[in-house]
């Protein structure tokens, strides 16, 4: 049985979202549509336990002064990833803000977070506080280097074993 | 008016509470409590009409003998307002057809039998139009003069033919069709046509819904309408939504107006067919499976090509059975001059034909064959001409030794030669010989019959020798003898000198050389013997021993002129002469 869900990739403009799944799927259409539809799809599929995933992933433009999240896009989502650039203060304040208004919307839904960058750890502006407050949300803090490849299958694996019900795996 | 979940609520409810339902209405209201009595003034008669309406629900049998009453109107009046009461019995009928031909497959084929026949028959004159048809399309494509336009038209724009095929005859074709669960955009089925080409349906289903989305928020649209067409030259994608699920098709051509009408129905089928699955859908597409038979309703194709009487195929098919039908003919003329051939062959003695197969040549028979037998070929000859208009008969031999008594005695004939008095004739292996013959031919005879294939025996029972040569060599000594016996020498008188005797030798010798090979000849052994004689002067005395003087030098005469001594046996005197001087000769034969 494969199961099919949609899950979003959120996060504030130029956190590195597209870079984040760019070896890690299956890609049928190019970036342009991100800056055009503003949103790009693309397909990963992963196994949890017994469950085979098809994970519909919706690499959404970034939000920033100019761009907003499109409220249809989030619709039906089955969980999500926030992504926040360790470099950037202003992305964490994005992302909860993002995550804020996903849980408006949609209620409790699968998530984790994603600590992007961790290539430049030592450029990080965001404080070990922030990323407690990150964890007590109750909810996978990862950290991520697109550049290095690192932990981002853990990301997805982590979004993808909260996806699977209980009794099916 | 209560529904019936409503009373059967109530009915449970009052299960609960004890309630006499053997209870008459004659029963005397002392026995009722405070809330009975309170029901029957408040209903009245119309308690008890309840009570037993709600008895007739509680109680199955009477209940189903209610239901019995309408359920054939009630079936009619729903058939006619929708379809769902056809897709609500298809699983229950298909299931029960399953378990009626599991259990007794007669029945349903007996039920059957009468429209399996023209359903079959009218089956196969559908395939065999559209075999036709499909043909005929086919040579058209490739022979017609305007698909070598359009051959020229691919070459010259750098298109495939096929691509100025669809775009010169297609009016539209139904490529792919999605079923796309609408809240989340994820794809629940896809169908495509077989000549389409297509990428990952996921995808493509899942940004179909994005770009609708992003379209109704980029527009300001009001939330109840929805993207109905996308199109981008001669592809256009059209979308039906439903509550729950959006079919899209994707079109290349002018899609009619009655595709959007079709995609509508099928999408309200789906809805009622599947309801309960689109509410619930959590990623799971299996249920969503069945759906394929009604999205592929949605393939349409409509070309704009008329339709023509299919010439062309029928041409070719004509063309094609006329080959087939020389073809046969053709086969059974050559098999039928083959077997005859074979016949003809196996007929005749002295040939014995071993094998025959077809070849890039023709007909190859091979035939042993009798020294004494005809030639093979002559023997077909008759046919060959005849069977040069469809094949070749070609022999080729290997000699043999037929046992028939003809070719024995044939045989026997040609090795033995006999002489016109002598005839042979052959019975059980035996070789009678009948007549006479000289000495050489039984000699050869005897020699030879052994080595005669086929005869085991000789019968000569009538059969003579004639030995003539003995005869004529008897004649022969008895010239020979004679003409020695005359021969006469003379010697003068009182001589017993040799002298000329030159002529006498010359006729003597040859003679009785001549003598000695026919006498040997003959296995015999001629002995001459010389004698002399006298004149009557003289003595007794003197004349004997000058006879014999004479004798002795004619003896030693010859023998120096080369007579082998073994002849010259004895010289005697001769009695019988008088008065002669000379010698004679006398032939014995031992």
């Amino acid at each position: 049985m494969v199961l099919q869900k949609k899950i979003c990739l959120l996060g504030a403009f130029s956190v590195g979202k597209t870079s984040l799944i760019q070896r890690y799927v299956n890609q049928l259409f190019s970036e342009k549509y991100l800056t055009t539809v503003g949103v790009k799809i693309d397909k990963k599929q992963v196994t949890v336990g017994n469950t085979a995933l098809s994970l519909m992933v919706w690499d959404l433009a970034g939000e920033d002064d100019f761009t907003q999240i499109r409220s249809a896009h989030l619709r039906g989502l089955s969980g999500y990833i926030v992504v926040i650039d360790g470099t950037r203060q202003n992305s964490f304040t994005v992302a909860l803000a993002l995550h804020e208004r996903v849980r408006t919307e949609l209620g409790q839904v699968p998530a984790v977070f994603a600590l992007n960058k961790s290539d430049l750890k030592d450029q990080w502006l965001i404080s070990h506080e922030q990323i407690r407050t990150l964890a007590q949300l109750g909810y996978p803090v990862i950290e991520t280097s697109a550049k290095l490849g690192l932990g981002v299958e853990e990301v997805f694996m982590g979004l993808a074993r909260q996806l699977v019900p209980e009794k099916v795996n | 008016m209560f529904s019936a979940e409503e009373l059967s609520s109530e009915a449970s409810t009052q299960r609960s509470q004890p309630i006499n339902t053997a209870r008459p209405a004659s029963e005397s209201l002392e026995s009722l409590d405070a809330l009975e009595q309170l029901r029957a003034l408040l209903l009245g008669a119309d308690y008890e009409i309840l009570y037993d309406l709600r008895q007739q629900l509680l109680d199955r049998e009477r209940y189903s003998l209610h239901v019995a009453d309408i359920i054939s109107e009630a079936l009619t009046l729903r058939a006619q307002q929708d379809d769902s009461l056809t897709d609500a019995l298809s699983t229950t009928i298909e299931s029960a057809v399953s378990h009626s031909v599991e259990i007794n497959p007669n029945r349903l084929a007996n039920a059957l039998y009468p429209v399996m026949g023209p359903a079959i028959r009218k089956s196969i004159q559908e395939v065999l139009h559209q075999a036709l048809d499909t043909f005929n399309y086919l040579l058209e494509q490739s022979l017609s003069v305007r698909s070598l336009a359009w051959r020229f038209d691919a070459w010259r724009t750098g298109r495939s033919y096929s691509e100025v095929v669809l775009l010169k005859t297609l009016v539209y074709q139904v490529e792919q069709v999605f079923l796309i669960h609408r809240e989340t955009g994820l794809l629940l089925q896809h169908v495509v046509s077989p000549q389409a080409i297509t990428k990952d349906p996921e995808l493509i289903s899942s940004m179909m819904t994005a770009i609708q989305d992003f379209i109704k928020d980029s527009f300001n649209v009001t939330s109840d309408t929805s993207l109905k067409t996308l199109q981008l030259d001669e592809v256009s994608v059209l979308f039906n939504q439903g509550p729950h699920a959006v079919v899209a098709a994707v079109v290349r051509g002018n899609p009619p107006a009655e595709l959007n009408r079709l995609l509508g129905e099928v999408n309200e089928q789906l809805h009622r067919q599947f309801i309960y699955a689109l509410k619930t859908f959590q990623g799971d597409g299996q249920p969503f499976k069945s759906t394929q038979p009604v999205l592929e309703r949605c393939l349409k194709t409509q070309l704009r090509l008329k339709k023509r009487f299919p010439w062309l195929a029928i041409l070719a098919l004509v063309t094609l059975v006329g080959a087939a039908a020389w073809w046969t003919y053709q086969y059974y003329q050559q098999q039928g001059l083959v077997q005859q051939a074979l016949a003809a062959l196996r007929s005749e003695p002295g040939l014995v034909v071993v094998d025959f197969q077809n070849t890039q040549d023709g007909y190859q028979f091979e035939v042993l064959k009798d020294p004494q037998a005809r030639d093979p070929l002559s023997v077909i000859q008759p046919l060959q001409s005849l069977a040069s208009k469809v094949t070749a008969l070609k022999v080729t031999t290997k000699p043999y030794l037929a046992m028939e008594p003809e070719f024995v005695l044939g045989r026997a004939k040609q090795i033995l030669q006999p002489p016109a008095e002598v005839e042979l004739e052959l019975a059980a292996n035996t070789l009678k010989v009948t007549g006479q013959s000289d000495l050489p031919w039984q000699q050869k005879l005897q020699q030879s019959w052994p080595l005669i294939a086929g005869i085991d025996a000789l019968d000569l029972s009538e059969f003579k020798v004639e030995d003539s040569s003995a005869a004529q060599f008897d004649q022969q000594l008895r010239t020979l003898t004679a003409k020695i016996e005359a021969l006469r020498f003379y010697f003068s008188s009182g001589s017993s000198v040799v002298s000329d005797a030159q002529a006498h030798v010359k006729q003597a010798l040859p003679l009785i050389l001549e003598l000695l090979e026919t006498a040997r000849s003959v296995g015999k052994m001629p002995q001459v013997s010389i004698s002399g004689a006298t004149d009557e002067t003289g003595t007794e005395i003197t004349n004997g021993r000058l006879a014999k003087e004479r004798a002795l030098a004619m003896r030693d005469y010859l023998l120096e002129q080369g007579l082998p001594a073994s002849v010259i046996a004895i010289v005697k005197p001769d009695t019988g002469l008088r008065n002669e001087r000379s010698i004679r000769y006398q032939v014995d034969l031992f």
